[in-house]
């Protein structure tokens, strides 16, 4: 398969050859390269540095979010503890109204019936006994109204002490039965109340020690890539 | 002394046309067109196409001057790009499919003691089918080897070696009815 002798011959004659081109063949290729001149050219170097902001970009507002998400990820939790709390509370309160008011009721009317039987009796013998039964009446309604009110804010108190109630003293509160509180659940109380923490602060306070960490670091990092850029930069225009 | 000015004409020549000189550009066309052309016509049988295929080819020569590094032959950097794009032409124009043959003979023709005017050597190529054509050309004229010549065409380096056993074969019917008539038996 070497080249044999007549195909050295070809090749010699054919490197050789020249042919002219027509007298038209420049002005083609002139008009050609006047085309791609007007084209204007692009200038990829920009391209590739706005692309290279962006990803830092990107891959920044990556980082930052993340601790975002881990954010909200901690507060669910505390509003659902919140929300079983009420669930809890709302029904005893409940019980505790209805209860209430019928305990409530019922005296009113006794009461009632008492002071009407008493003013049927006395309309008979004397007028001026009705007057007083009225007010005495009047009196008696106005006190079922004062107690009545008073009631309701101890229960508004009780429903506030209940939020850190346990489950046996709410039942025996319901149930209106005497409850013994336990020596460890006074102590629990007492440390509760010792303790007041705002969850939500502590967390803001550790996502912004974080991200400022984070940030700074960041920014030693990007500093320490500008400065080993600007010496290279400068390198390369002192060996120019 | 001469070659150094030489070089250094063309380095700078190269510099002006790199820096869109037209007149720079219009000396390297004009000094290696005609050469240029005959490769092209070596591959392309209508010297039209060919003149087109070569403009093209100097469009490129232009685009990539700048990456066109001064260590090797000027002529022969345009001339490999002369060469792609030939094979680009055949390729697109007319779909060449080589018969994926892998069956070659070891011949050559060291029998024919004759000499050709380039007129007759062209004849010979220009009966060639345009695959062998190619084949024939990368190999015998250019000097490519078979490997160069399947990844340049992408095909096999077998059916690269039977493309030009057959070429050959053919070259060889060729140069025997072109001695008959021209000794006038035909």
């Amino acid at each position: 398969m070497e080249p044999n002798k007549l195909e050295k011959q070809f090749r010699e004659q054919l490197n050789s050859r020249e042919i002219k081109p027509s007298e038209i063949a420049w002005d083609k290729l002139d008009a050609m390269l006047n085309v791609a001149e007007k084209k204007p050219k692009r200038n990829f170097k920009w391209i590739y540095a706005a692309a290279t902001v962006l990803g830092f970009l990107l891959v920044s507002t990556v980082y930052f979010n993340r601790f975002e998400t881990l954010k909200i990820n901690k507060n669910t939790p505390i509003v659902l503890e919140e929300k079983s709390d009420l669930d809890n509370l709302e029904k005893p309160k409940r019980i505790n109204e209805v209860s209430d008011n019928k305990i409530k009721e019922k005296p009113l009317k006794q009461q009632n019936t008492i002071c009407i039987g008493n003013t049927n009796l006395s309309n008979l013998p004397k007028q001026v006994n009705s007057k007083e039964e009225e007010v005495l009446l009047i009196n008696k309604s106005k006190e079922n109204v004062v107690a009545v009110n008073s009631s309701e804010k101890e229960n508004d108190q009780s429903i506030r002490r209940n939020r850190y109630i346990s489950a046996e003293k709410l039942l025996a509160e319901v149930s209106n039965t005497k409850y013994e509180t336990k020596a460890i659940e006074k102590t629990l109380e007492k440390t509760r109340s010792a303790i007041s923490v705002n969850p939500n602060d502590l967390l803001l306070n550790a996502e912004t020690e974080l991200n400022q960490s984070y940030r700074e670091s960041a920014l030693d990092r990007f500093n320490k890539k500008l400065n080993a850029v600007k010496t290279v930069i400068v390198n390369r225009n002192y060996e120019e | 002394m001469k070659v150094i000015n030489l070089f250094q004409k063309e380095k700078e020549l190269i510099q002006l046309a790199v820096e869109n000189n037209r007149k720079a550009q219009q000396q390297i066309f004009a000094q290696f067109s005609p050469k240029m052309l005959g490769v092209c016509r070596q591959y392309i049988k209508d010297i039209h196409q060919s003149e087109d295929v070569m403009i093209t080819a100097f469009m490129k020569v232009f685009a990539n001057l700048e990456n066109f590094q001064n260590n090797g032959s000027f002529e022969g950097w345009i001339r490999r790009i002369m060469v792609n794009e030939c094979i680009s032409f055949i390729r697109v124009q007319k779909k060449v499919k080589y018969i994926e043959d892998e069956t070659y003979f070891e011949e050559s023709f060291n029998n024919i003691e004759s000499q050709f005017s380039i007129d007759d050597i062209q004849f010979l190529i220009d009966s060639l089918p345009d695959g062998y054509r190619m084949v024939f050309n990368l190999y015998a004229i250019e000097g490519y080897k078979h490997q160069e010549i399947a990844s340049m065409l992408g095909i096999n380096e077998g059916t690269s070696k039977s493309q030009l056993s057959h070429a050959r074969r053919i070259l060889q019917k060729q140069i025997s009815i072109l001695k008959n008539y021209s000794y006038g038996t035909q």
